[in-house]
């Protein structure tokens, strides 16, 4: 599930097999929306014709991120995965630090709802293959990191991604059938401040922000973490 | 009315590959230090562009026309055995 349960030879294990993303060749250098579609499409493997369906967030009318909304396979039995591409376009903190879609559609009644990021491509793929499996509607929001949009190097992709899971910003959890589990633990989180600064779209924020921001995703961490008490994978 | 007034960081503009486009030339590609590398695939797993592919004995090595020189590969080489050097 994590990164840690591997070893370090852990990529030699992934599937050989690549899939043609569409529009990837205008994808920016160090595109995390580019770089999660990869991993989605290798867990699931989808049909030819679903392919096209697919554009890249920057292009989406309302500039909230992308969803790609998949039929289970070829033989599936007609529930769709929703993989939401969230590249965090809108930028209205409000939505920043409170993502609503996850609970909003554990309230809708959906079989299998997770949180994952680009930076861990294995726990991205469990969870897909794990929606995959499920018996109902599935859902599965990826953080992708926007070099451009967020302002940052390019070369910071990954590295962001993992600072905005590490300080319990953007936790990955999932809920199958109503129970949550945590599945990346952050025991010693990572000072938000590192995350904000790292960044170009946050210029304006002042300290008097930043604290209270803080101390606005502790809160929400800490219902969360209430709320997942058990940890071993429930059986779908 | 979302979409006729842009919000924050919503790029008007298309993605910056497009000078980068298959069979264009990128700013930089990463190079291997077979001594240092620990054929570990870190940088294979990170390729955004699937850029990156097992060759001989099981180094890696990059495919030039799908490289868009980002260096994920390079920040993320656990061993420091990648660098990004210039095309000539």
């Amino acid at each position: 599930m994590t990164m840690d349960r591997y070893s370090i030879y852990a990529p030699l294990t992934l599937g050989k097999r690549e899939f043609c993303i569409p529009d990837a060749n205008e994808a920016c250098p160090g595109c995390g929306a580019a770089l999660a579609l990869r991993h989605v499409y290798k867990a699931l493997g989808l049909p030819e014709e679903l392919k096209a369906k697919w554009r890249f967030p920057e292009k989406s009318k309302d500039g909230r991120g992308a969803l790609l909304s998949l039929n289970k396979g070829r033989s599936g039995d007609g529930y769709p995965i929703e993989v939401l591409i969230d590249n965090e376009a809108d930028l209205s903190l409000a939505s920043l630090f409170q993502k609503s879609e996850p609970g909003t559609k554990v309230a809708e009644g959906y079989a299998y709802v997770a949180t994952a990021c680009s930076s861990y491509p294995f726990d991205l793929i469990e969870k897909c293959k794990r929606a995959q499996k499920s018996k109902g509607l599935a859902f599965v929001h990826v953080l992708t990191p926007c070099p451009v949009g967020w302002g940052f190097s390019p070369d910071f992709t990954v590295k962001i991604g993992l600072w905005a899971v590490e300080s319990r910003l953007f936790p990955l959890y999932e809920v199958a059938k109503g129970a949550y589990r945590i599945t990346v633990n952050t025991a010693s989180p990572r000072p938000i401040v590192q995350y904000i600064k790292a960044q170009e779209r946050f210029k304006g924020l002042s300290e008097s922000e930043i604290e209270k921001l803080s101390s606005n995703v502790k809160e929400v961490y800490k219902n969360l973490a209430e709320l997942s008490q058990r940890t071993d994978e429930v059986k779908l | 009315m979302a979409s006729e007034n842009p919000v924050g960081c919503v790029l008007l503009k298309e993605g910056r590959a497009k000078p980068f486009a298959k069979g264009a030339k990128p700013k930089a590609l990463p190079e291997w230090d077979r001594d240092r590398c620990i054929k570990c695939g870190i940088c294979y797993l990170f390729c955004p562009d699937a850029a990156i592919t097992r060759v001989d004995e099981g180094y890696f090595d990059v495919t030039r026309e799908y490289c868009k020189g980002c260096g994920i590969c390079q920040q993320e080489c656990w061993f420091g055995a990648i660098s990004m050097a210039e095309e000539v």
